[in-house]
């Protein structure tokens, strides 16, 4: 899927970009299938609401989700907006409830990653729909928002979350952003580094997403690239006792999906690593 | 009015600032008297705006003398220092007839200097008919630089699918922002009345004086084609210091008087 110079420039100016109607009315019922059975699957029952539940679906039980990194619409999008070489990270679900407070994904605007939201049910503002803070990817507001929303704990040197209403004198909600109203079959990509957030989310806001990270050439990109990625085997392992990569993506014939596969395993992030004891 | 520092810090981040109520009704009656009273002065005697064009109008005057006082009032000359962290000058009070959208824009081509824009709807808006849109942190480069006017060439979207924040407001609500935030309006009637108050950190380097002188040229360019003074004697008299101060700093600059448009 060729993107239009406007979209590449709506996606580096604003820091995210959106496809209405991306997916046809029978690959959203199909993917709604496949992520309702496939967390399922995880959790070994039905959500019960009470919190979060996060799950990659890259194995054989989802084809059509674990498909999708694959997909051209998502693929060659990525790839035309970081611009660079890339390495296709993740598929997966999320059952959310209530809020979701504001973040970036990565803590850094200096490593570039794209990251295809897809939510299953039709959001707005009230109900839990994405919002971001457009050119929030950017300096200097990036890292303004870190120092006024979050704050270094002097006894721990962790960084802990600060109520907006101390930073801003507004409710977390009013933070001003863009809510990204949809129905199913849309999606929105943006900027890892973006800040984002969700309010009003019932118990069981089902988000799908699929996520692509910059291919790292320096030192300092690598070391960055290997931290996220710690976590993400750390909180697969610790969730699930599963690898993230499972055979069934490892395997995957297309030449460009093998060559994530050797990259990801020369940078040391293939392998989830089995806790010892 | 001293802001929290909450408040320094939406305004410092995002480039502007929502002050609920900041008018009382009875305020706000005065408000709207003077308001179209100071603007349809500014039309041929008898004529009442006639919906087809924007019309502007300075509310300096001493008929308007609610309104014009209000460039002195604390709620906004000691919020402006305090926004901009600077010395002020009292810049403008001024009202508007808007006609349908206002397109995309910033008031200001250079970031050498600062100012703060407060503005004032006198009936309800919200984003169907007219309501203020700003971009936050689009006062800051590189964000700033890197938005672009017409936003369907740049992005390929309608100017209202722009993402920004949408002030709805009600009478007696203000927003103020920095004047190099950008803004723009959409589905606004034939008579959206707007007003503002405006303010400039008083320059202190040269190229701080340079981009107030060249801003500040073209103030008085419009003034000179309508036939006026940008600042009455009823401004320039005002005998509050701080208001005095402004009047002296004015004339130091350069900036005080209209020139007369040549023929």
């Amino acid at each position: 899927m060729r993107l239009t110079e406007q979209q590449v420039n709506y996606f580096k100016t604003f820091g995210f970009l959106i496809f209405r109607q991306l997916f046809s009315a029978s690959e959203v019922k199909r993917y709604r299938q496949e992520f309702d059975s496939g967390l399922d699957a995880w959790i070994g029952g039905s959500h019960d609401g009470m919190k979060r539940v996060w799950a990659p679906l890259m194995d054989s039980n989802t084809p059509f989700i674990a498909s999708l990194l694959d997909d051209p619409r998502f693929v060659s999008v990525g790839e035309q907006l970081l611009g660079k070489e890339m390495m296709g990270i993740v598929t997966d679900a999320n059952y959310y409830v209530g809020d979701t407070q504001w973040h970036p994904d990565m803590g850094t605007a200096k490593q570039r990653a794209a990251k295809f939201t897809i939510y299953l049910d039709p959001l707005d503002a009230s109900n839990g729909a994405l919002r971001v803070i457009p050119g929030s990817h950017l300096e200097p507001l990036h890292s303004e928002l870190r120092s006024q929303l979050f704050r270094t704990d002097p006894q721990t040197g962790q960084s802990v979350r600060k109520d907006p209403q101390e930073a801003f004198g507004v409710r977390p909600d009013q933070i001003p952003a863009f809510a990204f109203e949809s129905n199913p079959g849309d999606a929105l990509v943006f900027n890892n580094a973006i800040w984002h957030a969700a309010f009003g989310g019932s118990e069981h806001r089902r988000m799908g997403t699929v996520i692509y990270y910059e291919d790292p050439q320096t030192p300092e990109a690598v070391a960055i690239i290997q931290k996220v990625m710690r976590g993400n085997h750390e909180n697969c392992q610790k969730t699930w006792n599963s690898q993230f990569y499972p055979e069934y993506w490892r395997k995957v014939g297309n030449p460009l999906h093998q060559q994530w596969v050797r990259r990801l395993d020369e940078l040391g992030i293939l392998e989830t690593p089995i806790p010892a004891g | 009015m001293r802001l929290t520092e909450q408040q320094l810090n939406h305004f410092k981040t995002f480039g502007f600032l929502v002050f609920r109520g900041l008018f009382s009704a009875e305020e706000m009656g005065r408000y709207s008297y003077d308001f179209d009273a100071g603007l349809d002065a500014w039309l041929p005697l008898g004529a009442k705006h006639d919906g087809l064009q924007r019309h502007y109008a300075s509310l300096m005057d001493s008929n308007t003398p609610f309104v014009a006082s209000l460039m002195d009032d604390l709620r906004f000359a000691d919020v402006a220092e305090q926004l901009l962290d600077k010395k002020i000058l009292g810049i403008a009070a001024d009202g508007n007839y808007y006609v349908g959208d206002t397109r995309w824009h910033p008031d200001t081509h250079s970031l050498d200097y600062s100012g703060v824009k407060f503005t004032i709807y006198l009936d309800p808006q919200d984003a169907t008919n007219g309501a203020l849109r700003v971009v936050p942190g689009s006062h800051r480069e590189p964000f700033h630089s890197q938005i672009a006017r017409d936003t369907e060439a740049a992005y390929g979207v309608r100017p209202d699918e722009l993402p920004a924040f949408v002030f709805d407001s009600r009478p007696g609500d203000v927003l103020a922002f920095n004047v190099a935030t950008w803004h723009a309006a959409f589905g606004g009637g034939k008579h959206r009345r707007m007003a503002t108050l405006v303010y400039y950190e008083d320059p202190e380097n040269p190229e701080a004086t340079a981009a107030v002188q060249q801003v500040m040229r073209g103030n008085h360019s419009i003034y000179a084609k309508l036939g006026r003074q940008m600042y009455p004697e009823y401004y320039r008299s005002n005998s509050d210091p701080r208001h005095q101060r402004w009047v002296r700093r004015l004339a130091e600059l350069g900036l005080l008087e209209t020139p007369a448009l040549s023929s």
